[in-house]
């Protein structure tokens, strides 16, 4: 395996980002989205590792090729998504093996995107301290491609979907 | 990536002992983060891509309700709140083996693209304080779903074969 370790942590502009995306994404008919989207936001605060990093976001800057400097841009979640245990998120997990595809749901979490996109689900076994015997499930993907950030300015990222 | 001592899935969200993901984004972005080009391979013209990242810092939210919590439980069903804690996972991921090839166009959510139905692989392992998982070799038979593809949505929508 490539031994590249990154890192994911937390960032502290949480308020400022949970009014964005309510004007952005959750208007007056999608009051359950919202809801729960302040649930989890509220959740954030709390423990204080909301959303994903500015330190973690900077590591795009090198692969940008758009008009905007890639520094600090976040890019847009899809609007769309499904509700697992009734809260909501943007995505829609991959169709399982044999679905037609042109019944394909979308495979991206970045919305304004164009480009490569990957999606996958796994389920299988393994071990672990003190437990001989584990299942496990796996989604991963990724996305390359360029975007229009939250900044409105066009850029090119690489992402992975963990 | 989440870890069941049982069954996997949300049905099974109370035999889970680990849950391995990006904090979601204030914005909503979800389980999505920069990675260095290095580490994804895609070729279309072979159905093929792989992913690798080794000893990522990433949150063990514990089960999937606190992750979607970010670590206060759920009352229904009933999972008590688990604050995450740090940990670390690798993984090498691959598509492989063609199943089907589509142009799609799905006007209600707005995306459109060409896209292959393939096989998938893992093999990946996590470790933190007290605790360390290794999965089985990559097994071909385990696969549920896999998808890779070429696509533009929202303002892209339509776009996706124009030059980059």
């Amino acid at each position: 395996m490539n031994k590249r370790r990154l890192v994911v942590s937390g960032d502290g502009l949480l308020s400022k980002r949970i009014s964005q995306h309510l004007r952005d994404f959750h208007t007056a008919d999608s009051v359950t989205p919202r809801r729960s989207f302040l649930r989890n936001a509220a959740s954030m605060a709390g423990l204080g590792i909301s959303g994903l990093c500015i330190r973690g976001l900077t590591q795009a800057a090198p692969d940008d090729e758009g008009r905007g400097n890639g520094k600090n841009v976040l890019p847009k979640p899809i609007p769309g998504g499904v509700s697992p245990l009734g809260i909501f998120i943007h995505h829609f997990p991959v169709v399982p093996t044999g679905t037609p595809l042109q019944n394909l749901t979308e495979p991206s979490q970045i919305t304004d995107f164009k480009g490569f996109v990957g999606l996958n689900r796994i389920r299988g076994a393994g071990t672990g301290k003190g437990f001989p015997a584990l299942a496990f499930q796996a989604d991963l993907g990724f996305l390359k491609g360029i975007f229009i950030g939250q900044d409105g300015e066009q850029h090119h990222g690489t992402f992975g979907f963990i | 990536m989440d870890i069941y001592t049982g069954p996997v899935g949300q049905a099974n969200v109370t035999q889970q002992i680990h849950d391995y993901s990006p904090p979601i984004a204030a914005n909503g972005l979800f389980w999505t983060i920069p990675i260095d080009p290095d580490n994804l391979e895609v070729n279309l013209d072979s159905a093929r891509a792989s992913f690798h990242i080794a000893d990522l810092a990433i949150p063990d939210f514990h089960d999937l309700a606190n992750n979607l919590t970010n670590g206060h439980g759920l009352s229904n069903p009933p999972i008590p709140p688990i604050a995450p804690v740090p940990a670390t996972v690798s993984f090498d991921v691959e598509w492989s083996g063609e199943i089907s090839r589509a142009k799609v166009v799905n006007e209600m959510q707005n995306f459109s693209g060409d896209f292959i139905e393939t096989g998938s692989t893992i093999k990946w392992s996590s470790e933190q304080n007290g605790f360390f998982f290794d999965s089985e070799d990559p097994n071909p038979a385990r696969n549920i779903g896999a998808i890779i593809g070429r696509e533009g949505n929202g303002v892209f929508f339509g776009k996706e074969a124009d030059d980059e």
